[in-house]
């Protein structure tokens, strides 16, 4: 067998590794019920809600307290709500009715504590005439 | 319906636009077709009328690109495009970035560039030539559907989206508007008299030139691919190898540039504080990248030892094939929820499919030389396809999955046919000399090396590809964050950045190994010693951040030093050594500016939301960084952020449409003393834009943004009104008895017609102070009386004046008073420091000039014979 060719299938070893490692990793979209589960498995582990303002709640920002610590609720699409820490400032397309809210991160007791959020306005590029 | 006979409108040059689009299909299509007829036996006649039809379609290409340019400069808002990405306001500059906010120009620009290769590629007479061009028009026609906007009958489907589309047309809804029911909808253009605008973000230089960067890279890479397919197609076996190294060369250069350009402008006016997110955008992109430098390795390889031409024509069509992969998963909506770009479906993603489908149909015809099998492929495979995309999108999304579940083990089985069936026919098409790769000779090092690029391609790739394997498969996986491609990329760049120091010091075919030994020494003791000095002045901790340096470092060295060597050969025969040093450059860029990025911002303020300390007992930075990255700063409240004193001086209204509010923070220290000036764009439409502002040093950043300001808080109303009647110089208190104010003076209010007087009046709440400025109007004629109020958030205090009654004396004034809590103003943000972040630029300009170098010399060669 060609020297090269034993290299190569030792690449491509390592590729297939990565490939099932990288899947069998995935975290997948979860509701806050799942993520409570998850979180008691494994309290690190990273989870992704795709969930909706809930505008019935007040959002509590204030930044002259702490300028990292944003409050607010949200519903995910099983109706179960729960109340969301993100340690950033508030996203400012927050609290436009309707958006949906990406949350990355991990449940915590009585909230869930957001790495991330990723916010996607429905209307940010809708034509509206003024 | 009733007819309507709108007013106003200039329809000729969306009927001129039109009539352009509809030419290049139908030249395009021609000249696919002649030049293909022409590709193994040339006819005089019909390849010049192929040509002809060539250089009309690439005219008519042009005459879109200027008549869509004229409809946006001359703002006709008839049109759907013009309307829907410009404004009256807009710069001319910008009007070019217009081209590329929709997806219709970016089809277009892309179009452009193949039809200006194709251009190039016309001149040349040899035996490739109508093959190759056969290929590059059959692009220019399925780029050109795009932009067809073609009703089919029956079927409720339009093919391509036109940039001529009326507005009124394109969406109805606009003239069912409230406002026009009175007006006549006759009349519409009456109302829609400025455009949406173009997003801000892309109103910035590097939005001008960096699309057009990129889609020239991607342009290029139909090329080598055209080439390997004129090649299996008329049996060539080695003469293609130049053109397509000549051309895959440019492609790596230049998609490699456009990368990057794209980079700077994401870390310049993108608010996530980074040049690079692992984005699925960003990743798309980088995808054919990966490949064509991997290919364009294995071309070198056959070039030079009539070895690997099967690993060249793989990777080069491969190459292309990922340019449509990309461009499907960016331009079909598929991405949706995973990435941070926003995209706008077209419709356009069973067209997108089609395209991509197409080139690999093409290929495998190309390919296979097995009659029966061929039959089989022809036209099983493009029923197969047209049914699934045809399928997908009439079925509704529900079903769609549901069907997708049921034909998983099918469409793998198809999928793992095809590639298996093409890579045997493939090899069996291309003799390679045998025999075994020295490991001492450099296309071992080189096949490693592209073998390695592959492998970091495999993660990237099954990691941006995962919504698509989500819809295929019906799964459920969420996109890894961006600290998954880190941690994985950075031991894939290592052996790769190995193989490239290495790499030149072997001769093709066997090396003397004794001559490699000084050299080699060298270049390691040299590198070793950097290494140690530079972890000791960065602190790097992490053995994988240590390694990844020295093995940067000696790939900076050992290429440097090997330029040294070989300086006989002169600087145009260097391109290699420029731009695998170039690249070192660019890696020690990337790990140090990431690794000893910090957050000046944070503060030990705030909640800890997370656990600062480790088990160990010490200080967790990456917890404390989570919990507290951004600060508030108050206006003219100095603060010190990292080593800064930072004082929030002013802030300004700024824009035509009086939406952009630019903060004015000065920083400074005993060395430095510098201004930033971050953005924030309260737009209507589109939410709040924040643009950061960054100071460059030539080894450091200071980058600034703005997160929050006081202006998006709730304004509380003024209250506690009292009106009380004073005299000049008399001291009188608010309701509640907080502030003093005093009238100290009054003047003639300048700017201001009629009997107009300003008023001094000073206010005191606790140790602050301000003065205020009220103004009263009367009209000499009519008598009528107006008062400006005059109101100041630092105090909470507010003051009118609401008569001037003249006595004896003088006179004395009616006054009201209102308060509230002294509100501040201030800004949340975040200061970010990225020590050497100039080497990434560096780096990536290095890596161009290499790669310009050697195609430059590669393509003069030719010339010189």
């Amino acid at each position: 067998m060609k020297l090269s060719h034993i290299i190569l299938l030792v690449i491509a070893a390592v590729g297939i590794g990565v490939v099932v490692s990288l899947y069998g990793d995935t975290t997948s979209y979860v509701g806050f019920d799942g993520a409570k589960n998850i979180a008691k498995d494994d309290p690190d582990k990273q989870v992704h809600v795709l969930c909706t303002l809930d505008e019935s709640k007040a959002i509590e920002y204030n930044p002259k307290i702490d300028a990292n610590y944003l409050v607010f609720h949200a519903i995910d699409s099983l109706n179960v709500g729960s109340k969301i820490v993100y340690h950033h400032p508030k996203p400012s397309e927050m609290g436009k009715g309707g958006s949906k809210i990406l949350l990355i991160g991990k449940y915590k007791e009585d909230h869930f504590l957001a790495d991330d959020i990723k916010s996607k306005c429905p209307s940010k590029y809708e034509e509206a005439p003024e | 319906m009733e007819k309507i006979t709108f007013l106003n409108e200039t329809l000729w040059p969306g009927n001129l636009g039109h009539f352009f689009v509809v030419l290049a299909f139908m030249a395009a299509i021609f000249s696919t077709l002649v030049f293909f007829f022409n590709s193994k036996e040339q006819d005089a006649k019909q390849m010049a009328w192929a040509k002809v039809a060539f250089k009309i379609q690439f005219a008519s290409v042009v005459g879109i690109f200027i008549t869509l340019f004229y409809i946006i400069f001359a703002h006709l808002y008839e049109y759907h495009y013009a309307w829907k990405h410009s404004s009256n306001t807009l710069p001319l500059k910008y009007m070019i970035s217009c081209f590329w906010e929709g997806q219709e120009g970016s089809f277009l620009l892309w179009m452009f560039w193949t039809g200006f290769i194709g251009m190039i590629l016309l001149r040349k007479s040899d035996k490739f030539m109508p093959g190759v061009l056969a290929v590059i028009a059959f692009t220019q026609v399925a780029l050109g559907s795009m932009l067809l906007g073609v009703e089919v009958p029956l079927l409720d489907f339009t093919i391509g989206s036109s940039p001529f589309d009326l507005l009124r047309l394109k969406s109805p809804d606009s003239l069912n508007i409230p406002i026009l029911a009175a007006k006549g909808k006759a009349a519409y253009l009456e109302i829609y008299k400025d455009g949406n605008g173009l997003n801000q973000l892309l109103q910035n230089p590097w939005m001008v030139i960096h699309p057009p960067t990129l889609f020239f890279g991607f342009a290029t890479a139909v090329v080598p691919f055209a080439y390997s397919l004129t090649a299996i197609w008329i049996k060539d076996t080695r003469d293609w190898l130049r053109p397509a190294l000549i051309w895959s060369l440019i492609c790596v250069g230049i998609l490699g540039v456009g990368i990057m350009m794209g980079g700077w402008w994401a870390y310049e006016s993108l608010s996530f504080g980074g040049y690079w997110a692992w984005d699925p955008v960003e990743n798309a992109s980088l995808l054919p990248w990966l490949i064509m430098a991997a290919a364009m390795h294995m071309v070198l390889i056959a070039r030079a030892t009539g070895r690997q031409i099967f690993g060249s024509h793989f990777l080069l069509q491969l190459s292309f094939l990922l340019v449509l992969y990309a461009t499907f998963l960016t331009r079909s909506g598929i991405l949706g929820e995973a990435s941070v770009h926003s995209f706008t479906d077209l419709g356009l993603s069973g067209q997108l499919l089609l395209f991509l489908f197409t080139f690999i149909w093409i290929s495998l015809w190309v390919t296979i030389d097995n009659k029966k099998l061929l039959r089989v492929v022809q036209w099983g495979f493009p029923i197969l396809v047209l049914f699934i995309v045809l399928l997908s999108s009439l079925l509704p999304a529900s079903n769609l999955e549901a069907f997708g579940l049921g034909t998983k083990w099918l469409n793998i089985g198809l999928l793992t046919a095809s590639i298996g069936g093409y890579i045997y026919f493939l090899r069996k098409r291309t003799n390679s000399v045998d025999g075994d790769e020295k490991w001492t000779s450099r296309e071992f090092w080189m096949l490693i090396g592209s073998m390695l690029l592959i492998l970091s391609l495999v993660q990237v790739i099954s990691s941006t590809s995962i919504p698509v394997i989500n819809k295929v498969f019906g799964y459920n996986m969420a996109v890894p964050e961006a600290q998954k491609y880190n941690d994985i990329q950075l031991w894939m760049a290592m052996p790769i950045m190995l193989m490239m120091a290495l790499g030149q010091w072997f001769r093709y075919r066997d090396t003397d190994l004794a001559k490699l030994k000084k050299p080699l020494t060298i270049s390691l003791s040299i590198s070793i010693l950097i290494t140690l000095l530079l972890t000791m002045a960065w602190e790097f901790r992490e053995i994988g951040f240590v390694l990844f340096l020295f093995f940067s470092i000696w790939l900076i060295i050992s290429n440097t030093q090997y330029y040294i060597a070989n300086r006989k050969i002169g600087f145009m025969r260097s391109g290699s050594s420029i731009a695998h040093a170039g690249f070192g450059v660019l890696m020690v860029g990337i790990i140090v500016s990431s690794v000893n990025k910090k957050i000046l911002s944070a503060s030990s303020n705030g909640l800890s939301l997370i656990s600062e300390t480790n088990e160990k007992g010490e200080k967790d930075q990456s917890a404390f960084d989570f919990n507290h990255q951004n600060r508030i700063l108050f206006k003219n409240v100095p603060d010190q952020i990292g080593p800064y004193t930072v004082k929030y001086s002013k802030d300004t209204i700024m824009g035509e449409k009086g939406i952009d509010k630019v903060f004015y923070l000065n920083f400074y220290n005993k060395d430095e003393n510098f201004e930033v000036q971050p953005t924030i764009q309260n737009n209507p439409k589109m939410g709040l834009l924040a643009e950061p502002s960054t100071k460059h040093y030539l080894h450091k950043d200071v980058f600034t943004h703005v997160n929050y300001e006081s202006g998006q808080d709730k304004k509380e109303p003024y209250a506690q009104f009292k009106t009380v009647e004073v005299v000049e110089g008399e001291t009188f208190l608010s309701s509640s008895g907080k502030i003093k104010y005093t009238i100290l003076s009054m003047e003639k209010a300048q700017g201001v017609a009629g009997l107009a007087v300003r008023f001094q009046v000073y206010a005191e709440r606790l140790s602050d102070t301000g003065m205020l400025y009220p103004i009263f109007t009367m009209d000499p004629e009519s008598g009528q009386i107006q008062t400006i109020a005059a109101q100041k958030d630092e105090l909470g205090a507010l003051i009118s004046i609401e008569e001037i009654k003249p006595n004896a004396t003088g006179a004395s004034y009616k006054v009201t008073v209102g308060e509230k809590e002294p509100t501040k103003d201030y800004v949340v943000m975040k200061v970010l420091e990225f020590p050497w972040i100039n080497l990434v630029w560096l780096g990536t300009i290095l890596v161009g000039l290499g790669f310009g170098v050697s195609a430059f010399n590669r393509a003069r060669e030719k010339v010189l014979g």
